[in-house]
């Protein structure tokens, strides 16, 4: 469904992405995860339209979209919700929503109407009026979640869910992703440093370091990968044996 | 009721002022104050709707002020018609400028705008042959409207500029256009994720503010029947809607209609009662108290009051 073939991504310098190849499959939760400054952000932006690659090619579903900007990639099925959360603060949860709703891709009646459903299904309706800028990070969240669903896209770029929130909340947020996928058949990214989360919940691990991809397979794979646990813990670490890293990285 | 309706029906109500024998001071002042609601929401549409701040209305206010004047000067075509004209180019003007500079953010783009009637100035004056450069044109005046008919005839033309902004703001506000324009404003990022064309959208409203603003030059440059540098490009002339739009609540269809009201009132008791050379100090003055203790404007401050009243009520 995604494809990236090559992709490079310099600022001055500094080579935040370094010649990537990946592929998420339809349908599958795919996480995707690294040390900070490993480029994971950066790679959603270009895939968004928000950066130029440098080089390389990115196909969506057969169609190039490297040349694309941020509207055009949104129209096309791609949805995406930011790190540093961005609702519109002076506008109500509903509202925030119903701009996705009249701005996405297909009609589907009144568009507070619509609102109010993805405001449901992510667990909001005692929000719906309030202010984004009286919400909790935890509830803003969830209206970039709404947002990005009510431009009723075809897969979905979830930067840091997780972050911030405690572990009940970690498994409510879990659960709606799960709802995502099973009941809207909706293709997921996520971005998670919850390492525990990223190995319930995925099919599919890519893992960056240094802008580089250094492993790409399911959870086990990856968490018995060298290379991996070379990143995350060390080399000295990494050489002492066969240990679970998902279990380190995340306590 | 709402609100617009309570407008509409008031808006009737002054359109009799124009046929009833009405003291002529009282429908100059109108018209004037009229012009200002019209020439306030349209820089509404980009000031408060998107959220950027142009200090360059004038030169949109003047492009149109100057083709009605020219048209008539040299073609004699009557200023009646050529408002429509006058807003055109202050239309294209409006896409020429719009174009590049709301790409800019924030103070960049404010004093992109700023440097626009300057601009406009300078070039009047570096074609005296057509404008008569810091002279100004004079005698500017449809010959259709007889002398005595003349404030009666400009009320009634000021009315309708002015119903007709308003329609058009409350329409954008409850359009997908405006909920467009208002998301731009809280965060472009966050727009263009939802699949909002941020730049086209904007330039669409300068657009269409540049179109009304234009509209209001062109009546304005026949009112006074004279058109000069000082008069359009002033720094004056392109502050005054952004005040009156701060003054009333920016962003809303009815701030400008409250600001320019309440401003023009101000501005009219000062210069006839106090003292005239206050003018400017005084709209500095109330400039600086708005900002400090009503960032959200008159209507902002009734609204929290009504709204803190209502929470009472319901606790009790």
């Amino acid at each position: 469904m995604l494809e990236g073939k090559g992709i490079v991504k310099r600022f001055g310098g500094l080579v935040a992405l370094d010649a990537v190849d990946f592929t998420v499959q339809k349908g599958t939760i795919t996480g995707l995860i690294g040390p900070n400054g490993s480029g994971k952000t950066t790679l959603f932006n270009v895939i968004t339209g928000f950066y130029r690659l440098d080089e390389g090619h990115l196909f969506f579903m057969e169609k190039s979209i490297e040349r694309k900007s941020p509207h055009e990639i949104a129209k096309m099925g791609i949805g995406r919700t930011f790190q540093i959360v961005k609702p519109f603060l002076s506008m109500t949860a509903e509202e925030n929503v119903a701009v996705a709703s009249l701005f996405g891709r297909e009609k589907h009646g009144e568009a507070y109407r619509d609102a109010r459903k993805w405001i449901d299904f992510c667990g909001l309706e005692h929000k719906r009026n309030i202010l984004a800028s009286e919400l909790t990070l935890v509830e803003v969240k969830r209206v970039e979640m709404a947002r990005a669903l009510a431009i009723k896209p075809e897969l979905l770029l979830l930067d840091e869910p997780l972050a911030g929130l405690n572990p009940v909340e970690v498994n409510e947020a879990l659960a709606i992703i799960q709802k995502i996928r099973s009941d809207l058949g909706i293709t997921i990214v996520i971005i998670e440093h919850v390492i525990s989360a990223i190995m319930r919940t995925c099919d599919e691990v890519i893992v960056l370091h240094h802008g580089a991809k250094i492993a790409q397979g399911s959870p086990q794979e990856v968490a018995n990968s060298p290379a991996v646990m070379e990143a995350y813990l060390g080399r000295a670490f990494a050489r002492s044996g066969s240990m679970n890293a998902s279990a380190h990285v995340s306590s | 009721m709402k609100l617009i309706h309570v407008f509409v029906v008031f808006s009737a109500l002054l359109a009799s002022l124009a046929v009833l024998q009405t003291p002529t001071f009282v429908l100059v002042f109108l018209a004037v104050t009229f012009m200002y609601v019209g020439f306030s929401e349209s820089w509404n549409l980009v000031g408060g709707y998107i959220g950027y701040l142009s200090l360059g209305h004038g030169a949109l206010f003047g492009v149109s002020a100057y083709t009605v004047a020219i048209l008539w000067n040299f073609y004699k075509i009557s200023p009646l018609i050529t408002p429509f004209i006058g807003a055109f180019f202050a239309m294209l003007v409006a896409i020429c400028i719009g174009y590049p500079t709301l790409r800019l953010r924030g103070y960049y783009f404010a004093l992109a705008t700023l440097s626009l009637p300057l601009i406009a100035s300078g070039l009047v004056n570096s074609f005296p042959d057509v404008t008569l450069a810091g002279r100004g044109i004079p005698n500017v005046s449809p010959p259709e409207i007889a002398f005595l008919l003349r404030p009666n005839a400009y009320y009634a033309m000021f009315l309708g500029y002015m119903i007709l902004c308003v329609l058009i703001a409350y329409k954008v506000e409850n359009s997908k256009f405006g909920h467009g324009l208002m998301a731009i404003r809280e965060d472009e990022d966050a727009a263009a994720v939802c699949g909002i064309n941020a730049t086209k959208m904007k330039v669409e409203a300068f657009m269409l503010s540049g179109f009304l603003t234009g509209i209001a030059g062109g009546l304005f440059a026949s009112y006074l029947t004279y058109v000069s540098p000082s008069s359009v490009f002033g720094i004056l002339l392109s502050v005054t809607p952004v005040l009156m739009t701060i003054l009333g609540g920016r962003g809303r269809w009815i701030g400008p209609v409250i600001g320019a009201i309440t401003l023009d009132l101000l501005r009219n008791y000062i210069s006839y009662s106090v003292l005239s050379v206050l003018n400017s100090l005084v709209l500095g003055v109330v400039l600086i108290v708005i900002v400090l203790l009503a960032p959200k404007g008159i209507y902002g401050v009734i609204t929290q009051g009504v709204m803190r009243y209502v929470g009472r009520k319901g606790h009790s």
